[in-house]
C-alpha cells in the first residue's frame, strides 16, 4: 500500500487524492498550489499576455471554461498581470444543452463580478443549430457549429474591444486533436494545433483576426476536473445532444485507454504534435 | 423445429430460391472482366491473374522507382517467419529469378533474431528456418539470439520480466533490441541495405503508437521508404504500401506458409499495451472507415525528417531533446543502454537518450529496487 502523504508537503497534512497527471498523492492544499502554479509557468514561459491587454475569456459555462475564469482572475491579482478580464458567451441554439449552461455563466459573472457578453448564432448568422441539424441531419455537425463559434468568437471580441481571447482548451482537446488531424489528413491544421497562441503577428495567415490562446493547454481534464470539484466551482456538466455521432468519440475512448495504462501519454502526444514538421513541398489547402 | 409444413409456405419457398441463386452470381473482375476471385481495397473485385499481377507490380516499382540498390550490392532480408517477411522472400526470390522481368541485382543474405529465450516452451524454429532459408530458398542465412553478447548482470529475459513493468516497455526494448542486433549483421556480412516487410497496416498502427509515446518526431523516418537512422546500414521498406490483407490474400492464392510466432504480446488481450490497443483502434477505424490507414500513411508521408544530427544512443533516431535534457545521468540506466543497445565494441563517455526513449526508461526499474521486492 503505497504511503498516504502528499509528496509535496511531506507529510504535514494527509493525502486526499492521486494527481493525475504524476500518479502521486497530494493533499488538496498543495494540489491547488501545484495546478495553480503550472498554469502560471505556461503563461510566464509563452508569454502569453502583456500587462494593460483585455482579455476576453470564452466562457460556455463548462469546467473548462469555469475554471479558466477562476484561475485567471486568480492569478491576475496573485501575480499582477496586470489585466482586464470579461466573460464572452456563444449561445448556438441547443435546446436543453445550451440554454442550460447558459444560466451558469450568468451565474459566473456574479460570482467572479466580470463583465459578461451573449451572442446567438441567430442573430448572427440567421440559423440555430437546432435548425441545422433539422436541415442536414445528425451527421458532422460539429464541424459546422465549430466553424459558427469561432467567427461568433471573432465578433464578439471585436465588439469587446479585446486584446486576446483565452480559450479552455485542455491538454486532453489538444491530444485528441492531434490525432484526429492525422486520422483525417488534415495536414494544414496538423501544423498549428499545437500552437499555444494563434492568430498573432507571427502568423502570416492570420494577420487581422483576435489572437487566441490556450492557457490550460498543460491541465489535464481529470485534473481540471478535480480542481473544480473540491473548489466546489459551479459549472454544468452535460454533453451536447449533437456529439455521441461525433468521429472525435473514438479518439476520445482511445485516449481514456492510453492514459489508464500510462497517464502521461497525454503529454507525450502533445510533445509528438509539436515535433511533427511538414514537408515544404506537401500540398496545403489554399484559403480563397 | 418450427411447426411449419415447408413445402406450403410460400416466403419460405421463396427465401431458399434466393439463397440458391446467390451462389449463381459471381463478380467480375475489374480489369479482364472474367471471375474475380479477391476484393482489393474498399470493393474492388480482381481475378486471380490480375491481382497477382497487381500486387507485384505495387512491390517491384517501389523499388525501382526510386533506385534504391545499387548493382551487386549486399542487402540484409529481416526475416521474423510472419506472413509479410515470408511473403517478401518469395518476392524477392522470384525477382532475383533468372528469367525475371527487370532482374532484381543484388546479393540477397537473411538474418533472424532468435527470441526463443524470451519464451518458456522452447520450439523448433531454428530448424524451420534453416530449412526454408538455406536449403529451400538458398540464400547464406544469419541466425543470432537476442540475447547475444550480453554480460552476466544483464539477462535480457531477466531484464524483461522482473525490471520492466509495463508491456509497453517491454515491447518497445524488444523491438529496439531487434533493430540493433539487425543493424550489427548487417555491418558484420557488409550488407549496406537492410529490408523489413513492415506492411501499410502495420506502420499505420506504429505510426499512432509511436505519437502515444512521444516519438512524433521520428514518424516520418519510421513510414519512409528508406530510412537512414544509421550511417552504414539503410533500412528499406518495399512493402510500406501495401496492405496486411492484400499480403494475406497473395500467401494464400500461392500456398506461401508463415511460421507461426508467438512474441511477449500473444494472448495478452487487446489492451494490454499502447501498440495493441492502436492496433485495435486502427483495425476497429477501418473497418468502418475503409481510408483510415492509408490516410494515416498519406499523411506521416508528408511529414519532413528530423534533421538533428545527434542521435539517441538507445534508438539511433535524432534526438528532439536538448543537450541537457538528453543526457542520462543514472549510472545503471548507462550501463544498460550500453550492454543492450550500442554498436559492438564502442565505449560511450556521455548517453544521450530521445524523449521517448527516456519515457520509456523510465519504466525499467534499477537492479536494486527490483532486488528489494
Amino acid at each position: 500500500m503505497p504511503s498516504a502523504t502528499c509528496v509535496s508537503c511531506q507529510g504535514q497534512r494527509p493525502a486526499a487524492l492521486v494527481r493525475p497527471k504524476t500518479s502521486e498523492p497530494y493533499c488538496k492544499v498543495c494540489f491547488f498550489e501545484a495546478f495553480e502554479r503550472e498554469i502560471h509557468e505556461t503563461i510566464v514561459n509563452e508569454q502569453l499576455f502583456k500587462p494593460g491587454e483585455t482579455i476576453a475569456v470564452a466562457a460556455s459555462g463548462g469546467k473548462d471554461s469555469t475554471v479558466l475564469a477562476h484561475v485567471l482572475k486568480l492569478l491576475n491579482e496573485r501575480h499582477s498581470y496586470g489585466l482586464k478580464l470579461v466573460l464572452l458567451s456563444i449561445d448556438e441554439g441547443i435546446t436543453g444543452y445550451r440554454d442550460d449552461s447558459l444560466e451558469t455563466v450568468k451565474r459566473n459573472q456574479q460570482q467572479y463580478d466580470l463583465p459578461l457578453i451573449i451572442l446567438t448564432y441567430k442573430e448572427l448568422y440567421g440559423w440555430s443549430m437546432d435548425e441545422i441539424v433539422k436541415a442536414v441531419g445528425r451527421k458532422n455537425n460539429c464541424t459546422f457549429c465549430g466553424v459558427f463559434r469561432r467567427q461568433a468568437l471573432d465578433r464578439g471580441a471585436m465588439k469587446l474591444s479585446v486584446n486576446k481571447i483565452a480559450t479552455g482548451h485542455n491538454a486532453d482537446d489538444i491530444a485528441e486533436t492531434i490525432l484526429m488531424n492525422i486520422l483525417r489528413g488534415d495536414i494544414a491544421r496538423l501544423k498549428r494545433c499545437t500552437s499555444i497562441i494563434t492568430g498573432d503577428e507571427s502568423d502570416e495567415n492570420e494577420g487581422s483576426v483576435i489572437p487566441r490562446c490556450k492557457p490550460l493547454k498543460y491541465a489535464y481534464e481529470k485534473e481540471i476536473v478535480l480542481y473544480a470539484f473540491y473548489k466546489r466551482l459551479d459549472y454544468f456538466s452535460t454533453e451536447c445532444l449533437y456529439s455521441p455521432n461525433a468521429y472525435r468519440g473514438n479518439i476520445r475512448t482511445y485516449i481514456k485507454d492510453l492514459e489508464r495504462l500510462r497517464p502521461s501519454s497525454i503529454i507525450d502526444i502533445i510533445h509528438s504534435g509539436e515535433q511533427v514538421l511538414v514537408k515544404q513541398t506537401a500540398k496545403m489547402p489554399v484559403q480563397r | 423445429m418450427c411447426q411449419i409444413n415447408e413445402e406450403d409456405d410460400e416466403a419460405f419457398q421463396a427465401l431458399k430460391a434466393a439463397a440458391a441463386n446467390k451462389t449463381a452470381i459471381s463478380r467480375k473482375c475489374m480489369s479482364c472482366d472474367q471471375d474475380a476471385c479477391v476484393v482489393v481495397r474498399i470493393a474492388d473485385p480482381m481475378c486471380r491473374k490480375c491481382f497477382e499481377e497487381f500486387f507485384i507490380h505495387k512491390f517491384r516499382s517501389t523499388l525501382s522507382k526510386s533506385n534504391v540498390f545499387g548493382r551487386g550490392e549486399r542487402v540484409l532480408i529481416a526475416y521474423s517467419g510472419g506472413p509479410s517477411s515470408t511473403a517478401l522472400l518469395h518476392l524477392i526470390a522470384d525477382g532475383l529469378s533468372v528469367n525475371a522481368r527487370r532482374r532484381l541485382q543484388f546479393q540477397a543474405h537473411v538474418a533472424y533474431i532468435d527470441e526463443s529465450s524470451l519464451y518458456p516452451e522452447s520450439t523448433d524454429i531454428r530448424d524451420k528456418v534453416t530449412d526454408l532459408i538455406t536449403n529451400r530458398l538458398q540464400h547464406p542465412l544469419h541466425i543470432v539470439s537476442i540475447d547475444d553478447n550480453l554480460d552476466k548482470d544483464h539477462d535480457f529475459q531477466q531484464i524483461l520480466t522482473e525490471r520492466t513493468k509495463s508491456l509497453t516497455a517491454r515491447e518497445e526494448l524488444v523491438r529496439r533490441r531487434k533493430l540493433k542486433l539487425l543493424f550489427d549483421i548487417a555491418i558484420r556480412e557488409n550488407c549496406t541495405k537492410l529490408i523489413t516487410g513492415d506492411n501499410c497496416t502495420k506502420l499505420a498502427a506504429q505510426i499512432l503508437s509511436d505519437m502515444a509515446q512521444g516519438k512524433g518526431a521520428h514518424v516520418a523516418l519510421e513510414c519512409n521508404l528508406t530510412d537512414t537512422r544509421n550511417d552504414s546500414v539503410t533500412i528499406v521498406r518495399p512493402f510500406r504500401e501495401i496492405m496486411s490483407k492484400e499480403i494475406a490474400m497473395y500467401n494464400r492464392l500461392n500456398s506461401i506458409e508463415s511460421l507461426q510466432n508467438a512474441d511477449i504480446s500473444t494472448m495478452t488481450g487487446p489492451q494490454s499495451s499502447i501498440f495493441q490497443l492502436t492496433e485495435t483502434l486502427v483495425n476497429d477505424l477501418q473497418r468502418q472507415f475503409p481510408s483510415t490507414v492509408s490516410t494515416i500513411f498519406r499523411t506521416s508521408d508528408k511529414l519532413e525528417k528530423n534533421l538533428q544530427p545527434h542521435r539517441c544512443d538507445l534508438c539511433c533516431c535524432p534526438l528532439d531533446l536538448s543537450e541537457d535534457q538528453s543526457l542520462v545521468s543514472d549510472e545503471e540506466r548507462i550501463k544498460l543502454i550500453q550492454q543492450l543497445f550500442s554498436p559492438t565494441s564502442q565505449n560511450m563517455d556521455s548517453v544521450h537518450v530521445c524523449y521517448a526513449c527516456r519515457r520509456l526508461l523510465r519504466d525499467v526499474q534499477p537492479i536494486s529496487h527490483s532486488r528489494q521486492k
